[in-house]
C-alpha cells in the first residue's frame, strides 16, 4: 500500500502512534472517572443507611440499633449489603465467618466478602465509631472493576481499531495524492535536468498550495529557458559574426606572409594586432550583453546629471575638434535607480555612437528629464538616421548597418547600452530625430 | 627590477619575460601556482605579475597567502576574466592593479613600470617637479618656469597623475581610470584630445616639450635626454 521509503508512509505512522498514545490516555482518563462516579453513588447510599442507624442509636437508644442491625442482616443475608457493629453486648455482622472489620479504623475502606455462594464481591464499607464508643460499619457492593474494565477495554479497543482503520485510509488517500502532485513534479523537473526545457506543470482545478509550487517552477522554467535562449542567441551571433573579422586577419596575414617584403610585413602585423583587438573587444562586448542578460542589476539611487555630465565632459573636447555642438540640457535634480559606473558606460556608448554619425558642424542635444515614472536621458543628433524598420534590428549584437564598415568599433555599442538599461530595470529606445537618430535611455526615476 | 612572472601558459610567460628584459628587468618564470608562491616567500622581487588560473594553486589564492605572510611588494594580476565583478575581487584579494587578456605589451610595461616606481609616499602637499613645471597639489595649480598654467580641472588631473609618474609610460586606460574613474574603452580617442589640449598649455611656448606621446602606448611627462 505505502512505499516503504516515501516520507508520507512514515508520516502516517507517527501520526498513527500519536493517535495511539492520546487514545490510550482518553481510555485511562475516562474509565477513572466511570470508577469515581460508580464509588461516589456507593458512598452516598452508605453515608445515608449510617445516618439513619445513627438516629436510630441517638433518639431510641443502643438496643433499637442493636436491633435493626440485626434485622437488616437477617433480610439481606447471603447478599451483599453489608452491615457490622460492635457494642458492649458483642458484635453482630453480615459476614459468616469472623468480623471483617473489626480492628479497622474509622473511615471508608474497600474489602473484599466472600457471599454464601462461594464467590467474592468487592465491598466499599464506612466504618463510624459512635459517642458511646460502638463501632458501626455499613458496606455496599461496589461494581466489579474487572468488569469495569473489561467493558471499557473491549469498547476502546473497538474504536480504537475504527479509528485506525479510518486514520490509515486518510493518511493513505492524503499521501496518495499528495505523492501523485509530486512526482508530477518531480517528472517534469526531472525532464529539465534532462535539458528539455519546453515542457510545463498543469495547475489543477483548485488552487492550491502544490499550484503555487507549480507556477513558481513554471516561472522558473520561463526564466531558463529565456536565458538558454539568449545564450544560444549570444553563441550563434559569436559563431557567425566573428568569422568575418577572424577571416579578413587570416587572409592579411596569409597574404603578407606570401608576397610581402619587410615594410609590408609589419604593416600586416600591425594592422593584424588592430584586427585581433577589435575581436577581442567584441568578444567582451558579446559576453557583457549574455552577463547583464542573465543577472538582474542592483540598481540605488543615484543622482543623474552628476554623470552625465561627466560624461559630457569627456567627450566634449572631441566634439569641439569634429566641429559638433554638443548642447546640454540636464534636469539638476533627476534621480533614478541605477549603478552608475554602468550608467556611465551605457551612455558614453550612445555618445560614442552620436559622434561617429554626426557630420561636423552639426548638433547633439543631450537631454535629461523627468517623465514618470521613468528619468529620461535622450541623445539626438542630426546624423543620417535610421531607418524605422531597422531601428530594433540594429540594436541586436553585431548588426552595423553601414555595410562599408568603416566606422571603428564593435558595432556592439547600442546593444551593450540595450543590455545595461534592461540590466538596470529600463528600457532603451531609438527614435526618429527629423532629422538624425534620437536614442533615449530610461531608467525607473525616485 | 626584480620581476617573478606566475604565468601557466609557457608560451606566454616567454613573451612577457622577453619583453621585460628587453626594458632592462631582471625576470624569474614560474608556471605553477604553489612553485610561485614559495619563490614570493623566500625572494625579493620589487614586483610580482601574477596570473588568475594556475595549476596547483590559484592566483588569488597565491595573492593572500602572500599578503598575510605581510609582504608588500606590488602585484600585478592577469586574467583572462576582465569584468569588473573580477577586477574588484583581484583587488579585493590585495592586488595593486589588474589587467586583462589578452593586453597590449605596452600596456603591461608601462604598469609594471609603475607599479615598481610608485611615488614615494610623499606628503600629500608636496611640490611635483619635472623640470622647470612645478605643481601644488595642495592649491591644485601648476607653474611652469614663471608662468601660471591655467588649467581645467581635467586637465590639472592628467597633468599630476602624469608628473606622480614622471618618466614613466602612462596608457589612456590608465589615465581614463585614474582620471574619470572608468574602466570601459571609449571607442573615440577622447583622452589624446584632452591630454593634446593640456600640451598646448604646458608645452606650446616653451622651447622643451615635456608631454612625449609614447607611439603605441600613451604619454610619458618628462625632460627629454
Amino acid at each position: 500500500m505505502f512505499r516503504n521509503s516515501s516520507r508520507t508512509f512514515r508520516g502516517t505512522l507517527t501520526a498513527a502512534a500519536a493517535l495511539a498514545i492520546a487514545g490510550a490516555a482518553g481510555f485511562v482518563s475516562v474509565t477513572r472517572s466511570a470508577e469515581g462516579l460508580l464509588d461516589a453513588e456507593v458512598r452516598a447510599e452508605v453515608a445515608d443507611e449510617l445516618q439513619r442507624l445513627e438516629e436510630i442509636h441517638d433518639v431510641r437508644g443502643e438496643a433499637q440499633l442493636r436491633r435493626a442491625v440485626a434485622e437488616r442482616i437477617a433480610l439481606y443475608r447471603g447478599r451483599t449489603p453489608f452491615y457490622e457493629l460492635d457494642d458492649g453486648a458483642g458484635t453482630l455482622t453480615s459476614a459468616p465467618s469472623r468480623p471483617p472489620l473489626a480492628g479497622l479504623a474509622a473511615g471508608w475502606h474497600g474489602v473484599a466478602l466472600a457471599t454464601a455462594a462461594g464467590a467474592e464481591s468487592q465491598v466499599l464499607a464506612k466504618v463510624e465509631v459512635l459517642a458511646d464508643g460502638t463501632r458501626l460499619a455499613v458496606g455496599r457492593i461496589r461494581t466489579d472493576r474487572a468488569v469495569l474494565h473489561r467493558v471499557a477495554g473491549m469498547t476502546a479497543a473497538a474504536a480504537g481499531g475504527v479509528l485506525l482503520v479510518i486514520a490509515l485510509v486518510a493518511s493513505w488517500l492524503v499521501g496518495r495524492s499528495v505523492r501523485l502532485r509530486l512526482e508530477a513534479i518531480t517528472r517534469a523537473t526531472g525532464e529539465i535536468v534532462d535539458g528539455r526545457f519546453r515542457g510545463r506543470l498543469t495547475a489543477s482545478s483548485g488552487h492550491d498550495e502544490f499550484d503555487a509550487l507549480g507556477d513558481h517552477i513554471n516561472a522558473m522554467l520561463d526564466a531558463i529557458e529565456a536565458l538558454v535562449d539568449s545564450q544560444q542567441a549570444a553563441t550563434t551571433a559569436i559563431a557567425h559574426d566573428l568569422r568575418t573579422p577572424v577571416t579578413r586577419l587570416r587572409g592579411r596575414l596569409e597574404t603578407a606572409l606570401r608576397n610581402g617584403g619587410e615594410a609590408e610585413l609589419r604593416e600586416a602585423i600591425g594592422k593584424g594586432i588592430a584586427d585581433a583587438d577589435g575581436i577581442v573587444a567584441a568578444f567582451n562586448a558579446l559576453l557583457r550583453i549574455a552577463k547583464l542578460d542573465a543577472i538582474p542589476g542592483q540598481p540605488t539611487p543615484c543622482a543623474l546629471a552628476p554623470v552625465v555630465a561627466d560624461v559630457c565632459e569627456l567627450y566634449a573636447p572631441v566634439a569641439e575638434e569634429a566641429g559638433i555642438a554638443l548642447v546640454l540640457d540636464l534636469a539638476p535634480d533627476a534621480r533614478a535607480l541605477a549603478e552608475p559606473a554602468l550608467l556611465s558606460q551605457a551612455f558614453a556608448n550612445i555618445l560614442d555612437n552620436a559622434m561617429k554619425y554626426t557630420p561636423g558642424g552639426g548638433t547633439i542635444a543631450v537631454s535629461l528629464r523627468i517623465a514618470p515614472p521613468w528619468a529620461e536621458i535622450a541623445v539626438a543628433d542630426d546624423g543620417p538616421g535610421i531607418p524605422e524598420a531597422d531601428r530594433e534590428r540594429v540594436l541586436r549584437p553585431f548588426v552595423r548597418l553601414d555595410p562599408s564598415r568603416s566606422a571603428p568599433g564593435s558595432g556592439l555599442g547600442l546593444s551593450v547600452a540595450a543590455a545595461i538599461a534592461a540590466h538596470q530595470g529600463g528600457e532603451f529606445a531609438l527614435g526618429d530625430a527629423r532629422p538624425g537618430l534620437v536614442a533615449t535611455l530610461r531608467l525607473r526615476a525616485v | 627590477m626584480d620581476i617573478l612572472i606566475v604565468e601557466d601558459d609557457g608560451e606566454t610567460a616567454r613573451f612577457l619575460a622577453k619583453a621585460l628584459q628587453e626594458s632592462g628587468h631582471r625576470t624569474v618564470v614560474s608556471e605553477d601556482g604553489a612553485e610561485g608562491l614559495y619563490l614570493a616567500l623566500t625572494e625579493p622581487f620589487d614586483v610580482l605579475v601574477v596570473d588568475r588560473m594556475l595549476p596547483r594553486l590559484d592566483g588569488l589564492a597565491l595573492l593572500e597567502t602572500f599578503r598575510k605572510a605581510g609582504k608588500t611588494a606590488p602585484v600585478l594580476i592577469l586574467s583572462a576574466l576582465a569584468d569588473v565583478d573580477d577586477r574588484v575581487a583581484g583587488l579585493r584579494a590585495g592586488g595593486d592593479d589588474y589587467l586583462g587578456k589578452p593586453f597590449a605589451l605596452t600596456e603591461l610595461l608601462a604598469r609594471v613600470d609603475a607599479l615598481g616606481r610608485r611615488p614615494a609616499p610623499v606628503a600629500a602637499h608636496a611640490l611635483l617637479k619635472v623640470g622647470d613645471l612645478s605643481i601644488n597639489p595642495m592649491a591644485r595649480t601648476a607653474r611652469r618656469a614663471d608662468r601660471v598654467l591655467r588649467l581645467q580641472p581635467r586637465e590639472y588631473q592628467i597633468l599630476e597623475y602624469l608628473a606622480h609618474h614622471a618618466g614613466q609610460v602612462v596608457t589612456r586606460m590608465m589615465l581614463l581610470s585614474a582620471v574619470w574613474g572608468y574602466d570601459f574603452d571609449p571607442q573615440t580617442n577622447v583622452i589624446d584630445v584632452h591630454v593634446s589640449r593640456l600640451r598646448q598649455k604646458v608645452d606650446r611656448d616653451f622651447p622643451t616639450a615635456l608631454i612625449a606621446t609614447v607611439r603605441g602606448a600613451g604619454y610619458m611627462l618628462g625632460v627629454p635626454e
